[in-house]
């Protein structure tokens, strides 16, 4: 009896270590084979598709090794895959958001708007995306803000790739004043552009009117640059331009204000003051 | 380059066997030597410098500053608001005065090593980008026709230090407008902008210390009318070469419309082209491009 109890012990211990090599070589495995899917993707795709390839692998590998270990020792697949079932429609009710999050991020990966390094716009934030994770989308602002968005909030609403294409438009708005000529105006602003080295002198910059404002001619002037150079150039040509407009005597006018008495009534009365010793208009009699 | 007036002194610097000429500018002085044949002299090769001595070399529009410390050198540049600047002017060592001038005046900057040793070299280089060059006028080039033009293009220089040529810095002579050459804002080419009156007479050619000419010659075998108003004009893959008589050329470049399909052989053909035969000094290209042939489509060169 004792023979045979210490027979099924050792076989017991056998079992749970195969299972436990299987499990071993199964992690080295993935490893290995994830770091090698890994290499040889990085040649032919972009940082995030890398990982994501790296990761299958690594995962797929593991499950195979996983599950036939489980087999080593003893458990059914079918009973197994049936408890899963089971397990993931619980999981599934009670993780409704996250599961909307790993497929969103699924798609955004698939689906490629943006990648790591790109800077986006959603709604009033703006910044670099850091990671594209399976729930979330990692930013970091250009005040160094950590921001994360759920996955399922891009998927829904408009996102801007700022940074999708290698050449960008800076829109500068400027009014000049009515007695402004327009001719000048627009030799003035395309000799700034000119001038400024970052400004592409091709696509051409673009002069609009937008029309005749309260107290202004409203004008937009659009230069196109290299996108790193965006801030830059977008800073140094506003004060250009405030130079160039001061040179040429171009006005930018203020909001003005006219005071019309109608003509209905009397005009304002108007008193004039010498050196400033006169009575306050409220003391008049 | 009726600007330039050369005063021919004394090496100043007795530390390096091959140290040029120093030059100070006299307008009404001659210095007995044919301007050309300073330029090179003046601008680019070896240098020596003496420990805590700085030099001073204006090349067109910009002049540049180099200090030699123990272990330090120092570099400031500044550029003058004129493009057409054709002046050549060294100053080794310079002035204490102008030294402590240009100290108060440009910020400095610092690259540190252990030892530094005499040695400078001060090279032209080609700009990093292609060039995408633009006769002042237009031209068109009829069918089966051929045509040399010389197109001329901005040069960067390039600060080395040490007999292995450690490289400190490369400053733009000029630094060109940015501009893109492509077929629509998403697809193209960053490069840099020139213009150039595609001039198709040597002795016509204006020759600036800070920009190098190119012979291109353009054969149209198509049937229709070639409209020429802008070349990519691949410098990159030029070398330079300089004159005795102190021009700087690159490799001449070869332009082949064919007939169908519309696409467009451009051949660099390596070595100094027919007007610099035999030159005193050569520069390498920045990339090679395998056996100096590249073909792009008809839209990547010409617009």
């Amino acid at each position: 009896m004792v023979r045979i109890d210490e027979l099924l012990m050792n076989e017991g211990l056998l079992m749970v270590g195969r299972a436990l090599a299987i499990l071993i070589v199964g992690l080295i495995l993935a490893k290995i084979l994830g770091s090698a899917t890994g290499r040889v993707s990085s040649k032919y795709l972009d940082a995030q598709r890398t990982m994501l390839f790296r990761r299958i692998v690594f995962y797929l590998v593991l499950a195979l090794f996983v599950v036939s270990a489980l087999n080593q020792l003893g458990f059914k697949l079918s009973v197994l895959l049936g408890a899963a079932g089971i397990l993931s429609v619980a999981v599934g009710f009670a993780s409704q958001t996250s599961a909307s999050n790993i497929i969103s991020g699924l798609f955004l990966i698939g689906e490629r708007p943006f990648s790591v390094g790109d800077i986006i716009r959603l709604d009033d934030t703006m910044g670099e995306v850091l990671s594209i994770d399976l729930l979330s989308v990692k930013l970091l602002t250009a005040d160094n803000l950590f921001i994360r968005i759920p996955n399922e909030t891009l998927i829904k609403s408009q996102v801007t790739t700022v940074t999708r294409f290698p050449i960008r438009r800076v829109d500068i708005r400027v009014g000049v004043a009515y007695k402004e000529d327009l001719s000048k105006v627009r030799r003035v602003l395309f000799e700034v552009a000119r001038k400024n080295t970052l400004a592409l002198e091709e696509p051409t910059p673009d002069f609009f009117f937008l029309g005749f404002g309260d107290s202004s001619l409203d004008l937009q002037f659009s230069v196109w640059v290299q996108k790193e150079n965006y801030l830059n150039l977008k800073s140094v040509i506003t004060e250009e331009i405030k130079n160039a407009f001061d040179r040429a005597g171009i006005e930018i006018p203020f909001p003005h204000r006219s005071l019309y008495a109608g003509s209905a009534t009397e005009p304002f009365p108007v008193r004039i003051v010498e050196g400033g010793k006169g009575t306050p208009p409220g003391s008049a009699g | 380059m009726g600007k330039n007036v050369f005063k021919f002194t004394k090496p100043l610097d007795p530390l390096c066997g091959e140290v040029p000429i120093c030059f100070g500018l006299g307008p009404d002085q001659d210095c007995g030597m044919t301007m050309s044949a300073v330029v090179h002299a003046a601008c680019w090769g070896r240098f020596g410098l003496a420990e805590g001595q700085t030099g001073r070399w204006t090349i067109g529009p910009m002049t540049l500053w180099v200090k030699r410390l123990s272990q330090e050198w120092r570099l400031a540049f500044e550029r003058v608001d004129d493009p057409e600047l054709a002046l050549v002017e060294t100053a080794l060592p310079c002035k204490t005065e102008e030294v402590e001038a240009a100290e108060a005046r440009l910020a400095f900057e610092r690259f540190l090593m252990r030892d530094t040793t005499a040695v400078l070299h001060l090279s032209p280089a080609q700009a990093d980008r292609s060039v995408v060059v633009r006769p002042s006028t237009p031209f068109h080039l009829l069918p089966r026709q051929e045509t040399t033009i010389f197109v001329s293009s901005p040069l960067w220089v390039k600060i080395e230090v040490n007999e292995e040529k450690k490289m400190l810095k490369e400053i733009p002579i000029l630094r060109p407008s940015d501009t893109w050459f492509g077929p629509s804002t998403r697809e193209g080419e960053l490069c840099y902008s020139g213009q150039t009156q595609a001039r198709m007479i040597e002795d016509e050619i204006c020759f600036r210390p800070h920009r190098a000419i190119t012979p291109v010659t353009i054969s149209n075998e198509a049937r229709t009318v070639l409209n020429v108003e802008k070349i990519n004009l691949p410098v990159t893959y030029l070398s330079l070469y300089g004159t005795a008589g102190g021009a700087l050329w690159t490799d001449s470049v070869q332009v082949k419309l064919a007939e169908t399909p519309l696409m467009a052989t451009v051949t660099i053909q390596p070595g100094p082209p027919p007007q610099a035969q035999e030159p005193a000094l050569t520069f390498p290209p920045r990339l090679t491009a395998g056996r100096g042939v590249l073909t792009r489509a008809m839209s990547s060169l010409f617009a």
